[in-house]
């Protein structure tokens, strides 16, 4: 039997994909490792620990939208019995900083102190406290007084550099610690610009020009976990940070920073997390809860309400974006101009990036030679914004996806068979890959896998697109249907910045401990991961032995974001896993007397292809821990990638709508999408439904509404209004198979951010399939769908 | 935690229990469902009553009326065979959307009618049915469901009353009803929220009863638009004109949630779909 | 005061103050599959049985539930011996973070224990509290109605 297990990275599987024939645990539903512990309500979670003498961190939150802190006194609060810490920005050291979870150096600018004597924002943190108590913690908070010199708040992204508004970031420490185009002075934390050939010929090229203004709006993550964060002294008076995040390591690494201690005096345990979706993306509340551990030393946790999670974690940055196309009567782009204006609140986290793939993960999906890109970025007294599911992405699509149905419509070609034209083929590149990246200039890369043709196709059918499209166009009535569509891609990974790794060992009854840095924040990366494991050493998953992740003991890697953790996480596993079964072969050769050569592995086993002579894993475990030449059969392994391949997909919804309220409706949604192979279609299937309910409620209800003064009002699950089961129209995901990225993992991309964007463009393309209005501002809630049809 | 809370008792008669509010000098408040209670929705409360233990959960049906116990849970009244047929529905419909089930199997209709929000259901669905509450106290009567609602009823009643049941009459004769909400998402307040009831006489409109929630602090009749209709026949034009004239007169406030303007134009898309639900259930 | 509680077929004692939370009294004595997403009623997450029924222990008064008989997640079922549903969940990939599963579960097992062969409407109205950011519902409802089939074979 020839050995079927040979290194994928043989220069052969890229011309002929793994089959997934061959595959025995990749490409199966297998069941999510910690699956049965979470149902029985027994897995970790950072609260579910308990420690002796635990304190309760309370911060208090800035009422006002701009201000300049006069005088700070807690003398009042220091005294209430059970206070143990009060601290104040007089208390801390002084060090800019940015809250984003990203690798160093990061490309957000630094213009955040762990306390501060200036307010940004309406929830700003003032003080912290840490007493025995959660309500005597309450009431410190109420007794800490402070005097504000009250400034007048920049509260509309619009005008936040016109001339006259106040500077937001005033302070001299405020910088980019890479060069970027930064100008605080004007409120802009971020400025790129990317062109490629030349706008003035394409559009003069065009027989159709389009402009139009859209818009995306803030929305929270909304993970059921709020942060959450419990720190203590270990033996040796080190600091361990067990916390709900998506980026251990960065949290290590900032964390050390801004508390000046060396990052071997820091541990960061990430247990099970309740949700993340780029909000744990972010190091936010584990310098404070650190700074009164380290105070009191004593445990302390620090723990979100909902409400200071909507108002003082992070939110999808809004953007306005005005976006210029123009197209030839057969269907052909000749330009698109693309010019994104970003609010990313009173600190600039992710302030960059998530401008730059607004137009890096939407462009590039069609064929358009003269290709032009501006973001800015500004600073506001509003919430911060920060990486969410999409990243930018979702909001680029929101124009790309409108307009795209606005050109295919006056041209009069099916918007389907406009997208099959124009997207971006097998063995194509776009100038935008490389003229955009994140934060500096991208990467190169061609398509090598696109299977979006198909995803088009199976959703029309799916949705039943031709006829209905045409059916509904001439509707009259109280209630009327539309059908929409839209095309996506999305990437796999930041190429070239971002690392992975695994370590890997063999027990000795023949199961495997896989530690990982990437972190599974329920996404079921460690199921996954596992599952890559197994394939490659030909075990059952339950043998795979998982954990994510812990400073101390799992190797580095940046974390869950950016959609790597199948791509770039995977591969590392699969090449600690490829060098275990090299180690297992060695031990296996000298027991069974056979050249290493000759091996291969099968079900728990190494067999010999020349005598058919075999030994377990087991045995093989208990020989190399105990009888000869003993040694640890282990291995630890790193990956970072040159490419980020875009998985593909195409979203149609059908929608009901009630003209007499204005109320929208799904009544079918349907997500074909193209991940390469998914590793585990049940798990790609559910970060898809996931994702594009989701997308369902942010444009339909989720949205922050805000005073005049810059307060938000909705603040609660009350009056932020997201979808629950009542509320779930029929949900359809289609995998599309057949298409391994020859780079990926098993042919993986990934899955999980794509599945977001569609939404508002689908519904807002059904809303004038139905009625013939165009909606480029979501949320389309009832009101507001009402008083469009009326004008 | 409550931390203002310092006392909790669960009498077992409702006697005791209005001895122990008097003891508590309006400091201490009926416990019923809690929802409220526990969310420190009551303002300066130390103390709570509970009423768990007195009984009071009944849903009884005689031949002329409908008997609820203050203590009934909302989820009762929806499970319940007698109150989801009653007045066609009615009080099903307007407990069908309060909350979530979670919620519901809490919740209790007194506490549902006296912890009015300007949003809350069912008080509107029991203003247009013929409703009265039973109280007891120190003086113990019996008030008719709107004279309750004649001012916030926790300034009706005084802090040692009690409710013990509601009481609705079967309505008689051919009659129809409808309960129409509307609210952005399935659990969600409502943003209006109508309760129409019609007797009919052949074509004419023999006794009709429209009730409003979502729009004002409390909950309202509009008697100005009944008589509008009363002793009228029906025709679809009669009913937009009421309904124009609902949307016209109704004082509604701007916030938040949705404009004046868009709860205005709700009201008439409301109104007229409830009267025509009414009538065809008639 | 003390309050009695039978909790997973359990006689528990607790001293607790008349003011005290269930969700916090649960979560304090060890019960920590029953997780706080809000505080105000409108995440499930904290979803317990009460004698029987479904409800939000953030919203339910220790000291009310005194002599009550309470389910908690653990009580449902172990990984070694797991409910139907439990299974149901994990098989049909209605597991994602897991933080609202617990809460999920005991609306399901709530509605199970009433009605055998619940509609998907039914279903969806039994859930109708319970908040999950990450699965999209879809394969929640598939878990539900995976259990009943389950439980029918038993
Ligand atoms: C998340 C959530 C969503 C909700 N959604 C809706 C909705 O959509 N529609 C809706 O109508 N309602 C809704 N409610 C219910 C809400 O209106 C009130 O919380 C509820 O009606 C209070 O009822 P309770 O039984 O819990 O009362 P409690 O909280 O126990 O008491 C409330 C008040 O009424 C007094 N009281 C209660 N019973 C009596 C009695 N028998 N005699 C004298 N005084 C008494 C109490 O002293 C207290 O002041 C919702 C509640 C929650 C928590
Ligand atoms: S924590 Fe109880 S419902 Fe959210
Ligand atoms: S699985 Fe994460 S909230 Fe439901």
């Amino acid at each position: 039997m020839p050995d079927k297990k040979g290194s994928i990275f043989k220069k052969k599987a890229k011309e002929e994909p793994v089959d997934a024939g061959n595959l025995k645990y990749v490409g199966q539903s297998v069941k999510k490792v910690d699956g049965l512990g979470l149902a029985t309500g027994i897995a970790g979670f950072v609260d579910d620990i308990e420690l002796p003498n635990l304190l309760y961190a309370k911060i208090l939150p800035s009422p006002h939208a701009h201000a300049k802190i006069l005088s700070i006194d807690a003398s009042k609060a220091k005294k209430l019995k059970g206070v143990k810490a009060v601290l104040t920005y007089k208390d801390l050291p002084r060090i800019a900083h940015t809250t984003a979870g990203q690798g160093y150096p990061e490309p957000s600018p630094y213009d955040t102190f762990i306390l501060d004597n200036k307010v940004r924002y309406v929830g700003d943190r003032v003080a912290a406290v840490a007493a025995e108590t959660e309500q005597i913690a309450e009431e410190a908070i109420k007794l800490i007084k402070v005097q504000y010199k009250v400034l007048k708040p920049v509260l509309d992204m619009e005008k936040a550099t016109e001339k006259g508004m106040p500077i937001i970031h005033d302070e001299k420490e405020a910088r980019t610690i890479i060069p970027l185009n930064y100008d605080p002075k004007r409120n802009i934390a971020s400025q790129v610009k990317a062109l490629t050939g030349n706008m003035a010929e394409g559009f003069s090229n065009a027989d159709h020009t389009f402009e139009n203004i859209y818009y995306a709006h803030y929305a929270s993550h909304a993970a059921n976990e709020t942060h959450i964060v419990i720190t203590y002294l270990d033996g040796q008076g080190r600091l361990v940070i067990r916390t709900s995040t998506q980026v251990p390591f960065h949290v290590r690494r900032i964390v050390a920073e801004r508390l000046q201690l060396s990052e071997s005096r820091v541990r960061v345990i990430k247990p099970r997390i309740g949700g993340g979706f780029g909000g744990k993306q972010e190091v936010l509340i584990e310098d404070i809860c650190s700074a009164l551990t380290l105070k009191t030393r004593s445990p302390v946790k620090l723990h979100y309400s909902r409400s200071e999670e909507f108002i003082a974690s992070r939110t999808r940055h809004p953007q306005r974006i005005i976006l210029k196309t123009g197209v030839k009567h057969d269907g052909t782009i000749t330009a698109i101009d693309m010019d994104v204006l970003m609010n990313t609140g009173a600190y600039g986290s992710h302030a960059l990036t998530v401008a730059c793939n607004t137009g890096s993960k939407v462009l590039p999906l069609l064929r358009c030679e003269n290709v032009q890109f501006k973001a800015q970025t500004v600073y506001t007294n509003l919430p911060v914004g920060g990486a969410y599911r999409g990243y930018g992405a979702t909001q680029g699509y929101i124009a790309m996806g409108i307009q795209v149905d606005e050109m295919a419509e006056r041209i009069g070609m099916d918007v389907c068979h406009f997208y099959k034209m124009n997207h971006i083929k097998v063995g194509e590149t776009s100038p935008v890959f490389k003229a955009l990246g994140e934060g500096r200039e991208g990467v190169l890369q061609t398509i090598e896998s696109c299977g979006l043709d198909q995803c088009i196709e199976i959703g029309a059918t799916a949705i039943d697109w031709y006829a209905k499209k045409e059916r509904y166009e001439r509707q009259t009535g109280q209630i009327r249907k539309g059908v929409g569509m839209v095309a996506l891609m999305q990437g796999s990974s930041i190429p070239d910045i971002d690392m992975g790794a695994a370590s890997m060992k063999m027990n000795e009854d023949g199961s495997f401990n896989l530690l990982v840095g990437a972190t599974d924040l329920g996404t079921g990366s460690d199921t996954i991961l596992a599952q890559m494991a197994a394939e490659v050493l030909d075990v059952p998953v339950e043998k795979i032995i998982v954990y994510s992740s812990d400073t101390d003991l799992t190797p580095f890697d940046v974390g869950a974001y950016a959609s790597s953790t199948t791509y770039l996480s995977g591969y590392a596993v699969i090449k600690t896993a490829e060098d275990i079964r090299s180690q297992i072969f060695d031990v296996a050769a000298e027991m069974l007397k056979e050249k290493k050569a000759d091996l291969y592995v099968k079900d728990s086993a190494v067999f010999s292809k020349k005598t058919g002579k075999n030994i377990t894993y087991q045995r093989i475990g208990l020989h190399s821990l105990y009888e000869k030449n003993q040694h640890q059969i282990a291995s630890v392994k790193s990956h970072i990638t040159h490419k980020s391949p875009p998985p593909f997909s195409a979203h149609f919804v059908e929608i009901e709508l009630d003209m007499d309220t204005g109320k929208v409706k799904v009544l079918k949604y349907v997500a074909a999408i193209e991940c390469g192979r998914a590793i585990n279609p049940k798990l790609a299937e559910g970060q898809t439904e996931g994702g594009v309910l989701n997308g369902i409620s942010y444009a339909l209800t989720e949205e922050y509404i805000f005073d005049r003064q810059g307060r938000m009002l909705n603040s609660g699950f009350d009056n932020y209004k997201l979808f629950y089961p009542a509320d779930l129209p029929e949900i359809r995901t289609i995998l599309i198979e057949g298409y391994p990225e020859p780079t990926g993992p098993y042919g993986a991309k990934s899955v999980s951010e794509i599945c977001i964007n569609g939404a508002v463009p689908a519904i807002s393309n059904a809303i004038y399939n139905a009625v013939g209005i165009r909606l480029r501002k979501p949320p389309f809630t009832p009101e507001v769908v009402y008083t469009s049809i009326n004008k | 935690m409550l931390s203002d809370i310092r006392y909790y008792s669960s009498p077992l008669r409702v006697s005791d229990a209005v001895n122990e509010l008097k003891k508590g000098k309006g400091k201490w408040a009926v416990f019923a469902g809690g929802t409220s209670a526990v969310l420190g929705r009551m303002g300066n409360v130390s103390g709570f009553i509970s009423l768990k233990n007195c009984g009071l959960d009944h849903i009884t049906q005689s031949r002329t009326e409908l008997s609820i116990g203050s203590m009934a849970r909302i989820q009762d009244i929806l499970e319940n065979k007698a109150a989801q047929k009653f007045a066609k529905g009615l009080l099903y419909k307007a407990s069908y959307r309060i909350g979530s089930t979670l919620n519901r199997n809490l919740i209790t209709l007194g506490g549902n009618i006296i912890q009015i929000y300007r949003w809350s259901d069912l008080p509107v669905a029991l203003l247009v049915l013929d409703s009265k509450v039973n109280v007891k106290g120190p003086a113990s009567r019996t008030l008719k469901f709107s004279d309750l609602l004649k001012k916030h009823p926790k300034t009706v009643l005084k802090y040692t009353d009690i409710v013990t049941e509601v009481r609705i009459k079967s309505p008689s004769g051919v009659f129809g009803t409808e309960f129409i909400t509307f609210s952005k998402t399935e659990f969600d307040y409502a943003l209006c929220n109508v309760a129409v009831f019609i007797q009919m006489n052949e074509k004419k409109c023999k006794d009709i009863r429209i009730a409003f929630g979502a729009l004002q602090p409390l909950p309202f009749r509009a008697y100005k638009l009944e008589k509008m209709m009363k002793n009228k026949v029906i025709i679809d034009e009669l009913i937009r004109e009421v309904a124009e004239e609902a949307s016209k007169s109704t004082e509604v406030s701007s916030d938040f949630r949705a404009s004046r303007e868009y709860k205005k134009h709700l009201i008439r898309v409301l109104l007229e779909r409830a009267i025509k639900g009414a009538m065809k259930s008639a | 005061m003390i309050i009695k509680l039978i909790i997973n077929n359990e006689e528990k004692e607790f001293t607790i103050k008349p003011g005290d939370i269930l969700l916090d009294v649960l979560r304090r004595e060890g019960y920590k599959g029953v997780k706080k997403g809000c505080g105000t009623g409108e995440c499930g997450a904290c979803a317990v049985l009460l004698n029987g029924r479904a409800v939000n222990s953030c919203l339910v008064l220790a000291a009310e539930a005194d002599n009550s008989r309470i389910v908690t997640i653990e009580g449902i079922g172990t990984t070694e011996k797991p409910d139907p549903l439990q299974e149901s969940f994990v098989e049909a990939g209605a597991v994602q973070c897991g933080y609202c599963t617990p809460g999920m579960i005991i609306s399901a097992k709530a509605l199970l224990n009433k009605k055998k062969d619940p509609t998907d409407t039914e279903i969806k109205k039994a859930l109708d509290g319970n908040y999950c950011r990450c699965t999209g519902y879809v394969k929640i409802i598939d878990a539900v109605r995976m259990a009943v089939k389950k439980m029918k074979n038993k």
